[in-house]
C-alpha cells in the first residue's frame, strides 16, 4: 500500500512539474514567492550582486569575477530647456537610466521587447525615438514585423508580446530551464552546484551553462555571443546580403516612425562585450551596418568610442552581460550631445 | 524532447510509474502510445500528422497484403513503400536534389528561381520510416502476421524510446511484446536504470566534452598542427560512438525498465580488426536492415563475386545517403563501400592474429574509420579533403585542442574507462541492491560533476 501511495505521489508530482513548467503564469508566481518571500531560506533563491553571468555560472565565489553594480546618474548640462519628449525602446542596458540623466528631456518613456511601448506623442514637444539594442539582438529585435506590434501608438489596447525566432527550440529550452528552476535551483542545492562550477573552473578553466570564459581568462561572456555560429554571436559570419537586408529593415522602421510623427528616430547598438574585449574574428557587424551607404536612420555611435577607449576592460562589468558605469556614461554622453544639438535646432 | 534533458527524466519517471500502476495490457498500450505522441510532439507538433498518415497507410497495407494474392499484394506493398520513401525523399532530399540540379536549371532558364522549400526535417524520420517499411515487407514475405490492433501497430512505429534514433526494430521482435502483460520486475528496473545511466555517462561526460575539442579543430583546422587535427579526428570517433551508442543505451535501458527488450545496436565497434567486422558491430539495426531489404533482394552473393561487390557498394552508398542529404555522407558511405568490396565476402583480415598483431589490426582499422569519419563530420567535401590533407602533409601549426591539458587528460581517462568497462562487463545487471545503489550514486555524481549540460542534441537526431 505504501509503495502504491508513493508511486502515485511521484507520478502526480511529475505531471504537476511538467504542467507547471509549461505554464508561464504559474512559473512567475513560484519565482516571485521564492525570490522574495523565501529569498533567505534553504528553499528560496538568492542571487549575488556580482552580476548576471556570475550568477548564471555560479562563479560568485571567484574573486576576479566580482564587480559591484555601479551606475551613477547625473543631471546633464542642458540650460533647463526641456523641449524633448524621449521615447527609448531599449533593453536591460538602458532600463535603469532615469529621465533626469537625459539632456533637454521633459518627458521620458522606456519600453523593452518584454514590456512593449505604447506612445502618445506630445504635440507641445519634439518627440524623439531611440531604438537601443545590444548587438546580440540586432538580428531579431529590429525586425520590423515584431517591432511595429510592440512599439506602437497607444490605442487603449494592451500590447501583446510575441516571441519570434525558432519557437521549437525556445519552447524546449524554456521548459527545461523551468524544470531546472523547480527541481534544483534552491539555495541549499546551489551549494552543490557552486561546488561543480568551482571544480569546472579550477580544473578545466570552464564556466558551465550559458557562460563562457574569455580566451585570456579574465572575463565572462554570454556563451551565445562567442559561438562560431548563430545570430547572437560576434564571430558568426554575416553575409553582405544580410547586412543589406538589415539596413532595408532599419530604413523601413525609420520611415514608419517618422510618418507616425516622431521628429527624429535614432538607433543605437551596444557592442557585445566580446566584440570589444576579444575582437579577433569579429564579424564587423556594427561597422558594416553603420557605414552601409543605404542606411538613412541616424545612428548613435558608441562602437568607435569603445574601440578607442584607452582601457576597454573598464567598459563592462566583469561578471555581467552589461556595461559598467563608465560604459553607460559614454553612451549617455553620445545621446545627450545629440539631444542638445537637436534641442538647439528646434528651439 | 532530448534524452539528456530534465523534461525527459520527469517524463520517463511518470510514464514508467503509471505503466506499472495500470493492471491491464490494453491500458498500458494506450499509455505508451499517448506518451509517445507527447514525446514526438515536443519537437514539431504538426509533424505527428505525417507520422499518422504513414501509420494508417502501412496498417491498411499490412491487412490487405495478408488477405490478398498476386498483383494486389504487390500493389499495396508498392503503395506502402512509395508513401514512406516519398515522405522521406520530400522532407530530406528535396532541397538537396534541387541544389544539385540548380546549375542545369539556371543554365537553361537564366532567370528561373529555384523553388527551395523552407522545411524542418521531421525528427527521426529516417528511423521510423525504415521501421515502418520493415513491417509491410515482412508481412508481404509472410514472415509476420499482420497486426490487427491499430493501437498496437501505431505503438510499434511510435514507441518513444526508439522513435527518433532507433534501434530500427523489426515487427517480429516488437509486436508480440506489446501484447504480453509484464509483471513488475525489480531486476528489469535495476538493469534498465543502470543501462540508462551508462548511456548518459557516455553522452554527457564523454561525447559532449570531446565535442568541444572536435568543434574547435574543425573550426580552426587551417591554423592547427597535423597532430592536433589527428587527435581531434580520433576524438570525433569517440564522440560519435558515445553519442549514438549512448542514445541506444538510454533507449534500451528505458525500454527494459518496462520490460520491453529492444535489439542491440552496437557491439564494441572499435575492437574490429577489419572494416567488414566493423559493420557487424556498428549500428547493427541499420546494417541488418540494408542486408535484409536491399542487399539480399539485389541478389546478395548469389550472382557471383562481381555482382556481390556491386551490391555491397550500392548498400553502402544508400547507407551514406540515408544519413543525410549531403555529398559528405555519400562520400563517407562510398569510402566504406569501396573498402568493404576490396575484401572477399568472408573478410578474415586480422581474424587469426593474436596478441600484438591483433592490436595492430585494431589500431589500423580504427585509424581508417577515423579518417572516414572526417567526411561525416565536415560540412562539405572540400573541408573534409582539406582537413585530411592537412593531417597527411604533417604540417606544423598551433597545437591546441579547445580543451586544457587537465580536461584532455580527464577525457582520455573517461574514454579508456568506457572501453575497459564495455570490454569487461557486458551486462548492466547488478544483482545486489547495495551494489546497485552504490553504482547509481557514483554514476549520478560522475555525470553531474563531469558532465556537460546544455541543449546538445544527439548527432543521430538529425537523421
Amino acid at each position: 500500500m505504501i509503495k502504491k501511495i508513493l508511486a502515485w505521489f511521484c507520478a502526480l508530482t511529475g505531471i504537476a512539474l511538467l504542467a507547471s513548467s509549461f505554464y508561464m503564469p504559474a512559473m512567475l508566481k513560484v519565482k516571485w514567492v521564492r525570490e522574495h518571500q523565501l529569498k533567505n531560506t534553504w528553499f528560496g533563491k538568492d542571487e549575488s550582486a556580482w552580476g548576471d553571468l556570475t550568477n548564471m555560472a555560479l562563479l560568485g565565489g571567484v574573486e576576479k569575477f566580482r564587480e559591484p553594480y555601479s551606475y551613477k546618474f547625473h543631471n546633464p548640462n542642458d540650460n533647463g530647456n526641456k523641449n524633448i519628449a524621449l521615447y527609448l525602446y531599449g533593453d536591460s542596458y538602458t532600463k535603469d537610466v532615469p529621465e533626469f540623466a537625459f539632456a533637454n528631456v521633459g518627458e521620458f518613456y522606456h519600453g523593452t521587447n518584454t514590456t512593449g511601448l505604447a506612445y502618445k506623442l506630445d504635440p507641445r514637444k519634439k518627440n524623439v525615438l531611440i531604438l537601443e539594442t545590444t548587438e546580440r539582438f540586432v538580428m531579431g529585435s529590429l525586425n520590423n514585423y515584431e517591432l511595429f506590434n510592440v512599439l506602437r501608438k497607444d490605442d487603449g489596447q494592451p500590447i501583446r508580446i510575441s516571441h519570434g525566432g525558432d519557437g521549437r527550440k525556445n519552447y524546449s529550452v524554456v521548459v527545461n530551464k523551468n524544470l531546472d528552476y523547480l527541481l534544483f535551483d534552491y539555495n541549499i542545492v546551489n551549494l552543490v552546484r557552486e561546488c561543480k562550477a568551482g571544480m569546472n573552473y579550477s580544473l578545466f578553466d570552464r564556466a558551465s551553462g550559458d557562460v563562457a570564459i574569455s580566451d585570456n581568462g579574465k572575463y565572462l561572456f554570454f556563451r551565445t555571443t562567442v559561438l562560431p555560429s548563430g545570430v547572437f554571436s560576434s564571430y558568426a559570419p554575416v553575409s553582405d546580403n544580410t547586412i543589406n537586408d538589415l539596413v532595408k529593415g532599419l530604413d523601413s522602421v525609420y520611415d514608419h516612425y517618422r510618418k507616425e510623427g516622431f521628429s527624429e528616430v535614432y538607433f543605437s547598438i551596444i557592442p557585445n562585450p566580446a566584440t570589444i574585449l576579444q575582437p579577433g574574428g569579429y564579424n564587423n557587424l556594427i561597422p558594416r551596418l553603420k557605414s552601409n551607404p543605404g542606411l538613412r536612420m541616424p545612428y548613435l555611435d558608441i562602437y568607435d568610442t569603445f574601440k578607442k577607449t584607452a582601457n576597454p576592460t573598464k567598459l563592462y562589468r566583469i561578471g555581467d552581460t552589461h556595461w559598467n558605469d563608465n560604459g553607460m556614461q559614454i553612451w549617455l554622453n553620445v545621446v545627450n550631445t545629440e539631444l542638445r544639438k537637436k534641442s538647439q535646432e528646434w528651439r | 524532447m532530448v534524452f539528456n534533458s530534465l523534461q525527459f527524466l520527469v517524463f520517463f519517471m511518470v510514464v514508467s510509474i503509471l505503466y506499472y500502476q495500470i493492471k491491464n495490457q490494453k491500458g498500458r498500450v494506450w499509455l505508451l502510445l499517448l506518451s509517445s505522441c507527447y514525446f514526438y510532439m515536443t519537437f514539431v507538433p504538426l509533424y505527428i500528422l505525417i507520422l499518422g498518415f504513414t501509420i494508417v497507410i502501412d496498417y491498411c497495407a499490412g491487412l490487405v497484403i495478408s488477405q490478398s494474392e498476386g498483383r494486389k499484394r504487390k500493389a499495396w506493398l508498392t503503395l506502402s513503400v512509395i508513401a514512406n520513401v516519398g515522405i522521406l525523399v520530400f522532407y530530406k532530399y528535396f532541397n538537396f536534389l534541387l541544389g544539385n540540379i540548380e546549375p542545369i536549371i539556371t543554365y537553361l532558364v537564366p532567370k528561373a528561381k529555384v523553388p527551395y522549400m523552407n522545411i524542418i526535417l521531421p525528427i527521426g524520420l529516417s528511423f521510423h520510416t525504415f521501421q515502418a517499411m520493415s513491417y509491410t515487407i515482412e508481412v508481404y514475405r509472410g514472415n509476420q502476421k499482420p497486426e490487427r490492433n491499430f493501437i498496437v501497430y501505431a505503438l510499434y512505429v511510435m514507441y518513444y524510446p526508439q522513435l527518433v534514433a532507433g534501434p530500427i526494430e523489426r515487427p517480429q521482435n516488437m509486436l508480440h511484446q506489446f501484447h504480453e502483460y509484464r509483471t513488475y520486475n525489480w531486476d528489469n528496473i535495476k538493469e534498465g536504470l543502470a543501462r540508462m545511466l551508462w548511456g548518459f555517462f557516455k553522452k554527457v561526460v564523454i561525447a559532449d566534452r570531446v565535442s568541444i575539442a572536435v568543434d574547435y579543430a574543425f573550426n580552426n583546422h587551417t591554423t592547427l598542427s597535423w597532430w592536433s587535427l589527428l587527435i581531434a579526428a580520433m576524438l570525433y570517433s569517440f564522440q560519435i560512438y558515445c553519442d549514438f551508442s549512448g542514445y541506444s543505451d538510454i533507449a534500451l535501458g528505458a525500454s527494459k525498465v518496462i520490460g520491453i527488450q529492444l535489439m542491440e545496436n552496437f557491439n564494441e565497434p572499435y575492437k574490429s580488426k577489419n572494416i567488414t567486422e566493423f559493420w557487424t558491430r556498428w549500428h547493427i539495426s541499420l546494417s541488418s536492415w540494408f542486408r535484409d531489404y536491399v542487399y539480399i533482394p539485389l541478389g546478395g552473393n548469389r550472382l557471383g563475386e562481381k555482382r556481390r561487390k556491386l551490391n555491397v557498394f550500392i548498400v553502402f552508398l544508400l547507407s551514406g545517403l540515408w544519413h543525410g542529404a549531403n555529398w559528405t555522407f555519400v562520400a563517407w558511405g562510398s569510402l566504406h563501400g569501396a573498402l568493404v568490396t576490396i575484401f572477399p565476402a568472408k573478410n578474415k583480415a586480422g581474424s587469426k592474429a593474436n596478441g600484438a598483431a591483433t592490436a595492430v589490426f585494431i589500431v589500423i582499422n580504427f585509424l581508417i574509420v577515423t579518417c572516414f569519419w572526417v567526411f561525416f563530420r565536415a560540412s562539405n567535401i572540400s573541408e573534409a579533403g582539406k582537413y585530411l590533407a592537412e593531417i597527411f602533409s604533417f604540417k606544423g601549426g598551433v597545437s591546441k585542442f579547445g580543451l586544457n591539458a587537465v580536461e584532455l587528460l580527464f577525457s582520455a581517462g573517461f574514454i579508456a574507462a568506457m572501453l575497459f568497462r564495455e570490454n569487461k562487463f557486458k551486462s548492466h545487471y547488478i544483482k545486489s541492491n547495495t551494489s546497485f545503489a552504490i553504482y547509481l550514486t557514483l554514476m549520478i555524481a560522475c555525470c553531474y560533476f563531469f558532465g556537460v549540460f546544455g541543449e546538445n542534441q544527439f548527432i543521430y537526431f538529425q537523421f
